[in-house]
């Protein structure tokens, strides 16, 4: 079976996070801020009684945070022994890709924060490899 | 159920026999032959030989099976309870202990060489039985039950009248065995009501003397043992033994694997207990699910509010609020039951304490009782555990530093027997565990001497201390009287570890001591660690929750009394002065823009520290569910977890140790 990935928007950039990684995906809503906590580190929500970590992907990719809009989109994935939130522009939509790329290789070797480039006829999308990501 | 179901069923099992398996040996070392004690030992080493057999542990099966010879051996009292035996079945509890160990483990490889125990308990069994002889002779002949003779034998029995089994072995050279038999169960019956004979009187008549050894009768009479043994006994017989029954039937040898539909129709003494295993992360599971309850609860009162003030008097919205009732009382009883559920009596944890006194007491030539109190004061599981070994310690010292030799206790006018005095209560909403012994006490000047000498505080400060704080120096880090360093305690785990171990849980301990009558720890414990009693406080627009364990005080001051001592603001109070901190300050947050006449302060102290915290309002108290932030957050100082508060939003949990220990020592 191909694998999907559901494309999250973060400004004009499509992002594609696989499926199977995915939790659900909820509303903005109020985030409980953390004080001395990590850089990317939004806060922390409660999600029907578990509190989880929410952490801003636009940090994480090094791009400064914006207003969040109607669109604005918390995606919950799995991560190590529970989930954590990621908050992203917008949710685009569901794809899936006849062929996937290794990531391309910078100066420093790898850029492992991407899992691979996939194709979708003349698009390419960044796969995310969301362990990385979160990495210090 | 797959293998693992199995393997952790059986460890439970195996958890909750040896701990009734030591019980009894206490109580046997205790009271000497007691015949409900061995059949207690007896039962357990016999449940255990069971169920290692069906999970394929050789050893352990070999081990009981000897254990339960010897047991069975001293129920039917060829073998007297001595010394050697209680030894012998310390070091077979010993063995158990080690094996359950591998098992915990994982080894396939046995820990321990069980061979030479197993010797010895034969030689053991063998030894004391010498003048049996003819070992051709099965002994397991036994004593078959129909519901009848059941029945039969509850009344006989609740007439006052004895009921005994009877063993007739007959003698090799006898001959005519089945009149034999025919005759004396006659003679019996003369003198009370036969409720069986195995085998069959029918089927004697018939049977050829090789193949007739011997017969059991079990007789229900006015007569005492002895008569009856005499009244049996003959030439004819090689031996006659004659045991009395008791109403656990179902131990009769071989009746043991009667189906429990006949044994229902017996009452044992054995007290039936209610209860299921539940697995402890279910339970965990459960308590979750309802504090989602609790919370999802909350808002659909705060909706039903809403709905009753905008459509006022319609029948629905009325029916909505009788219902959110009924739910919040349901929901509440509900976390009331789960939070029940998790809580165990303490003495399971009491009951692991007198054998640790007693092989201490022996070594030390001391003569120590063990006295319990409040065994039945429940409190959460996860305490309970954690508890076990600061309780240890405190024992160990008890009986290592605290009691005297009965030598020294003669001299002193004192009873040769020392006391330690273990209990639990509950006062409030906390357990308070205290640990008594009539010991020699603590001396406040040899404590403040070695302070000194340790360094650990000045003579200046050494001269103004009062006594009791001096006793409470043996809880500094680093602290230990022990003139020498014994096996038993002082192994270099002091009193600070003790007490460290405690506070973690949120609790308290101090010490009392009388020079010549006695040293007293009291421990301080929250009933659950699960559930605590917090303040709630705003800060800015977000509310933080402050543990109430940590909170002193809340004051109102006036900004002008704020003083500066190098550079860190202070407050003047109850004759001490304490440094301040400003939450907003602490967390970065945006400082607020009226400057008010009065600050709201809470005072919170962790041991000897006191630090004053500068908040904006009070939102009261709450019991909350601590959760953790995950590890992703990183290291937010100050910071212990979160919690969700009635509203459904989300609360820090301040961790007042890392914000008092930020702020300089004043």
């Amino acid at each position: 079976m191909v694998e999907q990935y559901v494309g999250v928007r973060i400004g004009k950039e499509i992002y594609a996070i696989p499926i199977l990684e995915i939790h659900e995906i909820i509303r903005m809503q109020e985030i409980a801020p953390i004080p001395h906590s990590r850089r990317f580190v939004r806060g922390v929500i409660n999600l029907r009684g578990q509190i989880i970590a929410v952490v801003s992907l636009r940090e994480c990719l090094g791009m400064p945070d914006e207003e969040y809009t109607k669109a604005t989109r918390i995606v919950v994935v799995n991560d190590r022994d529970g989930v954590i939130g990621m908050i992203v522009d917008s949710v685009h939509q569901v794809l899936s890709f006849a062929d996937v790329q290794p990531p391309p290789e910078n100066k420093d070797g790898v850029d492992s924060v991407l899992g691979g480039i996939g194709h979708k006829g003349d698009m390419l999308v960044s796969i995310l490899n969301v362990e990385a990501l979160l990495k210090d | 159920m797959n293998v693992a179901d199995f393997m952790n069923a059986f460890l439970e099992e195996l958890d909750e026999q040896l701990l009734q398996m030591e019980q009894q040996i206490l109580e046997l070392e205790k009271n000497g032959d007691d015949d409900g004690t061995i059949q207690n030992l007896f039962r357990a080493a016999h449940t255990l030989k069971g169920s290692s057999a069906a999970m394929g542990f050789e050893e352990m099966k070999q081990l009981t099976h000897e254990m339960e010879q010897v047991m069975d051996e001293a129920r039917s009292h060829r073998l007297r309870v001595s010394p050697d035996m209680i030894r012998l079945l310390f070091e077979c509890f010993d063995g158990l202990k080690a094996l359950q160990e591998g098992l915990i483990a994982g080894e396939r490889q046995t820990p321990v060489d069980i061979m030479p125990l197993l010797d010895e308990l034969r030689q053991f069994v063998a030894g004391e039985n010498l003048p049996k002889g003819n070992l051709s002779v099965p002994e397991d002949e036994s004593v078959e039950f129909d519901a009848a003779a059941r029945q039969k034998a509850i009344e006989g029995l609740q007439k006052g009248l004895h009921l005994y089994d009877i063993h007739a072995k007959f003698s090799p050279i006898t001959v005519m065995r089945g009149a034999r038999a025919y005759v004396d169960t006659n003679n019996l019956k003369g003198v009370g009501e036969i409720i069986t004979i195995s085998p069959r009187l029918d089927e004697i008549e018939d049977m050829e003397d090789s193949a007739l050894s011997s017969f059991h009768v079990v007789l229900l009479t006015t007569l005492d043992e002895s008569a009856v043994h005499h009244l049996v006994f003959t030439s004819d017989f090689e031996s006659v033994s004659v045991h009395p029954i008791d109403m656990a039937l179902d131990d009769v040898p071989g009746s043991a694997e009667k189906s429990d539909a006949s044994m229902a129709q017996f009452p044992t003494k054995r007290k039936k207990s209610h209860s299921v295993r539940v697995d402890v992360e279910q339970l965990e599971t459960l308590m979750n699910l309802v504090g989602e309850l609790v919370i999802d609860q909350a808002r659909i009162a705060r909706i039903q509010r809403t709905f009753s003030m905008r459509y006022k008097g319609d029948e629905q919205v009325r029916t909505l609020s009788d219902i959110s009732a009924h739910v919040s009382h349901v929901v509440s009883q509900l976390q009331e039951n789960v939070m029940m559920a998790r809580m165990l009596p303490i003495e399971s944890l009491f009951d692991r304490f007198p054998r640790i006194v007693r092989d201490l007491s022996q070594t030390l030539a001391k003569d120590v009782e063990l006295v319990f109190e409040g065994r039945e004061t429940r409190l959460d599981r996860t305490v309970i555990e954690e508890i076990a070994d600061p309780l240890i310690h405190l024992i160990r010292n008890a009986v290592d530093h605290g009691i005297e030799t009965p030598d020294e206790r003669m001299v002193l006018n004192k009873p040769a027997k020392g006391t330690l005095h273990l209990s639990a209560a509950h006062e409030d909403n906390r357990v308070a565990i205290t640990v008594k012994d009539d010991g020699a006490g603590i001396s406040a000047s040899k404590m403040k001497a070695s302070a000194v000498d340790k360094g650990l505080i000045t003579p200046a400060e050494a001269e103004r201390m009062r006594d009791f704080e001096a006793v409470n120096l043996i809880f500094k880090p680093g602290f230990s009287t022990a003139k020498n360093i014994t096996d038993i305690s002082g192994r270099g785990v002091g009193m600070d570890i003790v007490r460290n171990h405690i506070e973690k849980l949120n609790g308290t301990i101090d010490v009392h001591a009388e020079i010549g009558k006695g040293t007293t720890f009291r421990i301080k414990l929250p009933l659950t660690l699960a559930i605590i009693p917090a303040l709630l406080v705003g800060v800015g627009d977000q509310t933080f929750v402050v543990p109430m364990n940590s909170v002193l005080e809340i004051v109102r001051i006036q900004s002008e009394a704020i003083q500066s001592v190098k550079g860190t603001p202070v407050i003047y109070l109850r004759e001490r002065v304490m440094p301040m901190i400003h939450l907003r300050d602490y967390f970065h947050l945006p400082v607020s823009a009226t400057t008010k006449k009065y600050l709201q302060v809470v005072i919170v102290g962790v041991a000897q520290k006191r630090v004053a915290l500068v908040v904006d309002e009070l939102h009261g108290n709450q019991e909350i569910v601590k959760k953790s932030l995950g590890e992703r957050v990183g290291d937010a100082h100050g910071v212990a977890g979160a919690t969700i508060l009635g509203d459904g939003h989300v609360g820090l949990i301040l961790d007042i140790t890392k914000i008092c220990s930020s702020v300089v020592s004043l």
